[in-house]
């Protein structure tokens, strides 16, 4: 493997990570949907989990998680596609947020989508692109509930390809 | 998302663990925390990783399928060290928050 995974961490991090209790998903096939339509034809949208979400919208919960540092907020977010700079706000202790607070398009590439909407290569964006914060060591809610309701929105928004990305 | 019918991609840099999960489709780069679309007002650098994204949805035939990506971050960048929280990371932060995620890495559930 040539990206090393483990690069950008503290040693105690990179050496949790080695062992952290993953879910066990190998009893179960990866899903796979088949692209349906051509990609100038499809609707795009994001997900980051960067802890990114609009000045109007309540913040990620960062209190309970400085309280029960096991414990990380499991809701999601939605952000219109064409938020502005000075809207986005960031919840999430896990990275340097003031880079993508300059310029988010380091981890929301806002900017590319829409470049390639313009050049054709995709359909349309959709509406709203999705957030959470994405340090979940115990999963369950995320797994069963937020993941499930994201699928949804997505659906409603008549999304067909979806582009996730790490904070 | 996918069994529901919906087409994903990630970018990951942490292949380590998306490998382990299992993901329909991944590219991975070797790019920090809160800059894993590259730096801030690199628009050239995020328009190649959406294409390399685009081309996966196209050109993947089979789940579990990472493309490694070449690009590296810079090294005069990488000794700036700028990619990690000015606010202690709370599990780091006290010994109680330490003892809590060594019993989780040994005890946890991750579906609680």
């Amino acid at each position: 493997m040539a990206v090393n995974s483990f690069k950008f961490m503290s040693r105690t991090l990179a050496e949790s990570l080695k062992v952290w209790p993953y879910v066990d998903t190998s009893g179960e096939p990866i899903p796979w949907a088949e692209p349906r339509k051509p990609l100038k034809e499809s609707t795009v949208a994001l997900v980051s989990s960067g802890g990114l979400y609009h000045r109007d919208d309540t913040p990620f919960d960062l209190d309970r998680e400085r309280a029960e540092p096991l414990w990380g907020d499991p809701s999601f977010r939605e952000v219109p596609r064409d938020i502005s700079q000075e809207e986005v706000r960031i919840a999430h202790l896990h990275y340097d947020n003031s880079h993508a607070l300059d310029d988010c398009n380091c981890i929301l590439p806002l900017a590319a989508l829409d470049a390639a909407l313009a050049e054709g290569r995709i359909g349309n964006i959709a509406e709203r692109h999705l957030t959470f914060m994405g340090y979940q060591p115990r999963l369950g809610t995320f797994v069963r509930e937020t993941a499930p309701r994201m699928a949804d929105r997505m659906l409603e928004m008549d999304v067909d390809v979806v582009l996730l990305s790490s904070g | 998302m996918e069994s529901r019918g919906l087409v994903t991609v990630s970018l990951t840099n942490m292949p380590f663990v998306t490998e382990k999960i299992g993901v329909p489709r991944a590219v991975a780069v070797e790019f920090p925390f809160g800059m894993i679309w590259g730096h801030p007002d690199d628009r050239e650098m995020q328009g190649r990783l959406l294409e390399h994204m685009f081309e996966l949805v196209e050109t993947a035939t089979e789940p579990g399928t990472v493309v490694e990506l070449p690009y590296t971050w810079p090294e005069e960048d990488f000794r700036k060290r700028d990619w990690f929280p000015k606010e202690p990371t709370p599990w780091l932060a006290s010994q109680e928050g330490i003892d809590q995620m060594l019993d989780f890495l040994q005890h946890g559930d991750p579906m609680d």
